[in-house]
């Protein structure tokens, strides 16, 4: 069964829907990016599953309904966010940052910190520079990390290279990498850059106003002739 | 007169701080301005009065009692209205401002409408260089000190504390982190109240007890969020000190009358010249 299966997924921001019948399947130990231009409803879809919209639909995560719960369950029962642009807390250092989000989960703090700075050891460097000041990069391994630190078993990640130099994405990328086959994360990541979701993800899936597609792996998306001009130019 | 000016504009500063720091905390976390702040001072010196002087009860007691339902109305001031109006300022703050009036109301009802002495919380007078200072006034200053200094520590070293701070700095990243911004805000709100009650206590020996008595802390907590800006404990410390030493520099050369008025300047000049305060940080 599919860690994170999800099923006729309606969301509505007042009385303007943002997602229609979203249903999805993500495989524990996978990596899975949802591609679609800006304004799809990608975030939307993230902040869906972590229980911060209106919804309605099925939502279930290791066999569990989630559709109904709360964020602060659903990040209890394993599912970390590193959402868009990170939400970091700006006057608060990096390591503090890392804090809050173990505040469901005090009892590995010591081992979580080792991780995120073994994985960022810059973030270990600025550990107490307040993350207003950070760069846009570091804000996103903050972040991250941040996540990182309720001990998650999936782990989602809103527009991983947004904004960043394309140094900084391959770094975050052997980053997401290392924690899939190192530690076993599942990771759904969102992206409008198609190149970079499929050089990360086994599977991907296709949003557009609000409507995804099937599920395909990179080669197949690759091929279809009509996909690859409308999302990876010429 | 420069000594004077020094010990009384501390002493005096140190109660602005106590008094204010309930409500930049509730400002910091919900950015709601809750009127009814002043209640919460107004109750907690009625209660300790009522407590010590009308039931004879100790010292102690009577400040546990205060505190008690300092925290008591804080959280039912939330639950009952602030949480079914969190998306409407404007409507917190007329409805605060309406429910101070009717706990002025309240007051007269229950306690008459002439105003009560109340005993120091403790007696003597400490002389140096000819000033006296009230040891009332020092241990009021004292209190100030160490419960901004335990909720400085409370808000940087432990989950709760942090889950506050997080929340006021951006509530969708406290959400995801797991911290339940209700909770947080029910904690605020029982902080805030306990952080009246006891500032009321203190202020209510130093000036009297009446029904009006919660309008001039509400200046001055305003007066701190305005000075200081948003954003952090010291920055209000230091809008406190500002405000308490204007105030004694000002009451004490110019004339005793002018007690306030200096402080409403200062809050119009303060508007006029930097919006966001002398410490605001714009982010927030």
């Amino acid at each position: 069964m599919a860690q994170l299966s999800i099923s006729g997924l309606d969301v509505f921001y007042g009385r303007a829907q943002a997602l229609h019948g979203v249903s999805l399947e993500v495989e524990a130990g996978r990596i899975v990016a949802v591609v679609g231009p800006n304004g799809a409803g990608k975030s939307t879809l993230l902040d869906s599953i972590i229980g911060l919209t209106r919804r309605r639909g099925q939502i279930q995560f290791e066999g569990r309904d989630i559709g109904r719960m709360a964020p602060a369950r659903i990040v209890r029962l394993g599912i970390g966010y590193a959402p868009e642009r990170g939400n970091l807390f700006p006057f608060m250092g990096v390591k503090e940052n890392l804090l809050v989000g173990a505040y469901r989960k005090r009892d590995a703090i010591e081992e979580n910190l080792r991780t995120v700075f073994d994985l960022f050891p810059r973030l270990e460097e600025r550990q107490n520079q307040e993350t207003a000041t950070q760069s846009g990069g570091e804000r996103q391994m903050a972040s991250l990390g941040r996540a990182l630190m309720s001990s998650p078993k999936l782990l989602m990640v809103d527009e991983p290279t947004l904004g960043l130099a394309p140094r900084v994405c391959l770094e975050i990328a052997a980053v997401l990498k290392d924690l899939n086959e190192r530690l076993g994360l599942t990771i759904v990541i969102t992206e409008q850059n198609a190149n970079f979701a499929m050089s990360l993800a086994q599977e991907v899936y296709l949003l557009e106003t609000g409507r995804i597609g099937d599920r395909r792996t990179p080669e197949e998306l690759r091929e279809s002739a009509d996909i690859a001009a409308a999302y990876f130019g010429d | 007169m420069a000594l004077q000016i020094l010990i009384q504009g501390f002493v005096l500063s140190g109660l602005y701080a106590l008094i204010a720091v309930g409500f930049t905390m509730i400002f910091s976390v919900g950015r709601v301005l809750n009127l009814a702040y002043g209640v919460y001072i107004m109750l907690g010196g009625y209660i300790y009065y009522a407590a010590l002087q009308e039931a004879g009860l100790p010292v102690f007691a009577s400040f546990i009692l205060a505190i008690l339902a300092g925290v008591t109305f804080g959280l039912l001031t939330y639950l009952l209205l602030v949480r079914r109006l969190e998306d409407n300022p404007i409507a917190v703050e007329i409805s605060t401002l309406i429910l101070a009036v009717v706990m002025q109301a309240l007051i007269v009802v229950i306690f008459g409408a002439a105003p009560k002495t109340m005993w120091p919380v403790i007696r003597g007078v400490l002389r140096f260089e000819g000033i006296s200072v009230t040891m009332n006034i020092l241990l009021a200053t004292g209190v100030s000190w160490v419960v901004l200094g335990s909720l400085m520590a409370f808000v940087r070293y432990t989950h709760l504390g942090r889950a506050i701070r997080a929340v006021s700095m951006d509530r969708k990243g406290a959400v995801i982190s797991g911290i339940e911004p209700s909770f947080i805000s029910m904690v605020t709100w029982a902080l805030s109240g306990a952080f009246g009650a006891i500032a009321g206590v203190f202020f209510a020996t130093f000036t009297q007890l009446d029904s009006h008595m919660w309008v001039f802390p509400l200046i001055i907590s305003v007066a701190v969020v305005i000075v200081g800006g948003i954003g952090s404990i010291v920055g209000s410390l230091i809008a406190a000190h500002i405000i308490g030493f204007v105030e004694t520099i000002t009451t004490t050369i110019i004339a005793a009358e002018l007690r306030g008025v200096s402080t409403m300047l200062l809050i119009i000049l303060v508007l006029l010249i930097r919006p966001k305060g002398l410490f605001g940080r714009a982010e927030l």
